[in-house]
């Protein structure tokens, strides 16, 4: 018999960063720098991500940095 | 005052091998001529780039770190701008990644699990303090 289910109680975010004990995020490692990319090459937001303040800074220089090397995309177009 | 800086630049795939060495060569001679001391090369090779640059889909890329004074990363990128080869290039202050330090392997019974986590937590205030 299907239950009930309540209201979703969303599970409480938290920066991964910050829980890994991340200290420096590396621009060239474009590979780590991917999991903060959507499918689209756009940077996750914060809301999204959970990142603190300080990490979300970090990871977003980074990959701004990469997109000039063209290690990263700026967008990702041939997926639509 | 020295400052340590690091730069990559990507150079069209079309050039010979030789050629690249030739403008690395160029690279590590113009920061010669401004006292600056190279503390590391990295040569990537040839790599997919994640956007086509002037047609091209991939680059050669080449990393070079060097102490020098504040004005030269400008100059350098002055250099690289004239550069037809160049597709890309970034030149950034040098970030030390932490020290990598090896935590002593304490892989006993569980029930020093309190004292790992003790010496766990130390190594990292070292790493915060050599960050800054």
């Amino acid at each position: 018999m299907a239950r009930f289910k309540g209201p979703r109680t969303p599970r409480k975010k938290f920066c991964k960063l910050c829980f890994e004990k991340v200290t420096h995020i590396d621009y060239k490692d474009e590979r780590k720098l991917q999991r903060f990319l959507t499918d689209h090459g756009k940077i996750v937001p914060r809301r999204v991500s959970g990142a603190c303040s300080r990490h979300q800074a970090q990871v977003t220089r980074a990959i701004k940095r990469a997109r000039v090397l063209a290690l990263l995309p700026y967008t990702n177009d041939q997926l639509r | 005052m020295m400052r340590e800086y690091e730069s990559v630049f990507v150079l069209d795939p079309s050039i010979e091998d030789a050629q690249v060495d030739t403008e690395l060569e160029k690279i590590k001679e113009f920061l010669g001529s401004r006292n600056s001391e190279i503390t590391e090369i990295q040569k990537w090779g040839r790599r997919k780039l994640a956007y086509e640059v002037r047609k091209r889909k991939e680059g050669v890329y080449t990393l070079i770190r060097f102490q020098a004074e504040p004005g030269i990363p400008a100059e350098l990128d002055r250099r690289y701008r004239l550069n037809e080869n160049m597709l890309r290039y970034l030149t950034v202050a040098y970030e030390a990644p932490p020290a990598v330090e090896e935590v002593a392997a304490e892989e006993g019974s569980g029930s020093e699990g309190g004292e790992g986590r003790g010496a766990r937590e130390g190594a990292d205030a070292g790493k915060a303090g050599s960050n800054d």
